[in-house]
């Protein structure tokens, strides 16, 4: 599988095709590096000084690499399609490998912040619980009441929030079987021919 | 033991009187009361006593103290002879007596319930939805592949938790509630 890019991503990455090959090297960790904890403009400018160009080149070639690394980690592309990809795009052999290195040492890493992008619902992080049991209340002495106290933590985005609440002996066993029987349809035939067909 | 204020007592005195409250009233209001209670008619809904002999505004007086009687033994968890000795020390005649007593043990456990449900507590889960999917792709990867859990707590205050989880994520919160099942168990047989 060939990598596709935008006429004005490849135009971003014209600086970098015929250049030496520790600025490929530089500018690709730079990407990367961009790509897991966001865009650092000062490092922009620090280059641009350093190389004498235009801070505008700099930042389209970076923005550039950035691209290119997140549109092969969306395919998944395995290290010799990303390769011949490059090679494809007129990138010169040594500067091909210098970014296939990059690509393959990066691609899990990116692959898990791409999808951490996608749309989703709070994700579950974990489970706490209390058992008590309640002996009076204002309202009502002498009981024999017991308790169970959830506490889930939950992630949305960035944001880690906790849901509390409380359940009885019935609730719980009622919860719990049903739970159980979500994690039996994996063993379902339907489940395992939809996972075993598109893979 | 004193559970119930004087003024309840008094109340109570005035019901052990036929000319005020007839036998057959003192029934009605004890059932009007304790469904009152337990949120079955409306809190504003007065007892229908025009067929029975009574002086409507003793029978207001009689409806709030056996209101607070009945709450009281429950709150208390008072057995048959504690209540008795209460009913004596109104006065109340014997039929009387037997109708309060009847309807206390009768209702006894519904109003212990509904007064465990008085108070700040969180939310009760009362149950739980599951989906699950099979997730293919999204506009930032191609070929995600990954099988995808999404659970909805039903609490009943209406309101639920969703969440999603893997099937590792399933795994490990169904093993969790299965820990505090087990522990209720053990604690069961204490």
């Amino acid at each position: 599988m060939f990598l596709r890019l935008s006429p004005e991503n490849l135009q971003h990455l014209e600086f970098l095709r015929d250049a030496e090959d520790h600025l490929v090297q530089e500018f690709g960790s730079i990407s990367l590096q961009f790509l897991a904890n966001g865009i650092n403009r000062k490092i922009f400018k620090a280059a641009a000084q350093k190389l004498e160009v235009d801070v505008g080149i700099i930042e389209r070639a970076v923005i550039g690499l950035m691209k290119l690394f997140s549109e092969a980690s969306k395919n998944g592309l395995e290290g010799t399609d990303f390769y011949d990809s490059l090679i494809a795009l007129e990138f010169s052999n040594t500067n091909a490998e210098t970014l296939n290195k990059l690509y393959s040492d990066c691609s899990k890493d990116t692959r898990h912040i791409l999808a951490q992008c996608a749309p989703s619902l709070p994700v579950y992080e974990d489970l706490e619980w209390r058992l008590d049991v309640r002996l009076a209340t204002r309202s009502l002495h002498q009981q024999l009441t017991p308790n169970v106290l959830l506490k889930f933590h939950i992630t949305d985005g960035e944001k880690s929030e906790m849901k509390v609440m409380q359940t009885d002996p019935m609730n719980l066993i009622h919860t719990t079987r049903v739970l159980e029987e979500a994690l039996e349809e994996l063993k379902s035939n339907h489940v395992r021919r939809i996972v075993r067909t598109i893979q | 033991m004193d559970i119930v204020p004087k003024s309840v007592i008094e109340g109570l005195r005035l019901c052990g009187d036929d000319k005020l409250i007839s036998g057959k009233a003192f029934e009605i209001i004890i059932e009007h009361a304790c469904q009152t209670v337990l949120g079955n008619i409306a809190q504003n809904n007065e007892p229908d006593l025009s067929k029975e002999n009574t002086n409507l505004s003793v029978a207001k007086q009689c409806h709030g103290s056996v209101t607070v009687l009945m709450l009281e033994a429950a709150k208390h968890d008072l057995q048959e002879e504690q209540l008795g000795m209460i009913l004596d020390d109104c006065g109340l005649p014997q039929k009387q007596k037997e109708a309060f007593a009847f309807s206390y043990n009768h209702y006894k456990e519904d109003l212990r319930d509904k007064l465990s449900k008085v108070g700040r507590h969180a939310p009760n889960l009362v149950d739980v939805e599951w989906r699950l999917d099979y997730n293919l792709k999204n506009n930032r990867i191609n070929k995600v592949n990954e099988l995808q859990y999404t659970i909805s707590l039903k609490q009943d205050n209406g309101e639920q938790v969703d969440l999603v989880c893997t099937r590792d994520e399933l795994q490990d919160l169904v093993g969790k509630l299965k820990e505090a099942s087990k522990a209720l168990e053990r604690a069961s047989q204490i």
